[in-house]
């Protein structure tokens, strides 16, 4: 199905879509829990969910990177851990990436 | 007793929202940066921070435009991005419960990272008034549009934003997050499954998918995996930290 985002009318559907599925998944746990029994299996998936997705975020991601992106991985998992603050240490890993790639010429 | 939903709350809530107002509007200038380079309008940016409200979900929602599926990849963005807060929100159910559905619902729709650790904090302290969490959710929110719109309106100026590490934000970010969920030697598995599975799907398949697909597999691993440092104990209720 191809739709036009630079429409307006295509752009509203996306935006619609999007906000949609934003708050099904906001609510959908919140609703469920009222009929599931939490097992310790049931548990021990939920606790892992969080990290299972970052790391598949951050897999391919690591595949394409260089040098640049390597050294600012670093820098912000650094920075998390002394000033405990996400939007800083995104910030730092953005710096880094942007140095880099100044040095090194990419 | 029940959960309350007091003016003084959500005034207190809305209030330290607005105290995160520097980073809010930060991570919304990058999104709107971002977002007026493929061309979408400060208008069209902004209904979209309100009516979606989920960084994270709407920047990767950009890296799959102009994709011939766009329908399609946007809402795999969105779920997979968000089906954090699926789990968020089973935490929140215990906590909620005793008030209205007309208040909760509509409540559940201001939920982000930031509010929801807060409310995990109240419940800790023994405090249930979700109006705090509500009040915080819209304080936030003011400046993540306030970001948003800065960001498309003058984000041309900026040039070339590669240079400038702009598309790094997102894993950036991410791999903040992960470090915050961190807890020890057991959080290698899923991380690591999900990631190689990711890695496997981005090569062979495409599209957002590899985020769902890793994501299953290492939490289902974890899930599957025989303990090694025996059962899970009574501290270890989902979202109990």
């Amino acid at each position: 199905m191809s739709l036009d985002p630079n429409t307006t009318a295509g752009f509203a559907i996306i935006v619609t879509a999007m906000a949609v599925s934003a708050y099904l998944t906001r609510i959908a746990g919140f609703f469920l829990m009222r009929f599931v029994v939490v097992t310790p299996r049931v548990e021990a998936w939920l606790r892992a969910l969080p990290l299972a997705i970052m790391g598949s975020i951050l897999g391919p991601i690591a595949m394409h990177g260089g040098p640049a992106e390597y050294a600012a991985f670093a820098a912000t998992a650094a920075v998390y851990f002394w000033r405990r603050s996400d939007i800083l240490a995104a910030f730092a890993g953005m710096g880094v990436v942007a140095a880099s790639r100044w040095v090194f010429g990419i | 007793m029940s959960a309350t939903f007091t003016a003084t709350g959500f005034r207190r809530g809305f209030l330290e929202g607005l105290a995160l107002f520097p980073g809010m509007v930060a991570f919304g200038v990058v999104f709107g940066v971002l977002a007026g380079q493929v061309g979408i309008s400060i208008l069209g940016a902004a209904s979209m921070s309100v009516f979606v409200y989920a960084g994270t979900a709407q920047l990767l929602a950009l890296h799959a435009w102009g994709a011939p599926d766009l329908l399609v990849a946007v809402v795999v963005a969105v779920i997979a991005m968000n089906s954090r807060y699926v789990l968020f929100g089973a935490a929140m159910q215990p906590w909620m419960r005793g008030l209205s559905p007309w208040i909760a619902y509509p409540s559940m729709f201001l939920m982000v990272d930031a509010n929801w650790a807060a409310a995990m904090q109240e419940r800790d302290a023994g405090r249930r008034d979700v109006a705090v969490f509500a009040g915080l959710g819209l304080g936030c929110m003011v400046g993540w549009v306030a970001g948003t719109i800065a960001g498309t309106g003058f984000g041309q100026l900026l040039g070339d934003t590669r240079r400038l590490g702009l598309d790094f934000f997102l894993p950036a970010f991410f791999l903040s997050l992960a470090c915050g969920f961190w807890k020890g030697r057991g959080d290698v598995l899923p991380f690591v499954v999900g990631g190689l599975v990711a890695i496997v799907c981005d090569r062979f398949v495409g599209g957002s998918w590899h985020v769902l697909a890793g994501g299953l597999a290492g939490s289902l691993a974890a899930a599957f995996a025989p303990r090694s440092d025996g059962s899970p104990g009574p501290d270890s209720k989902p979202g109990g930290e």
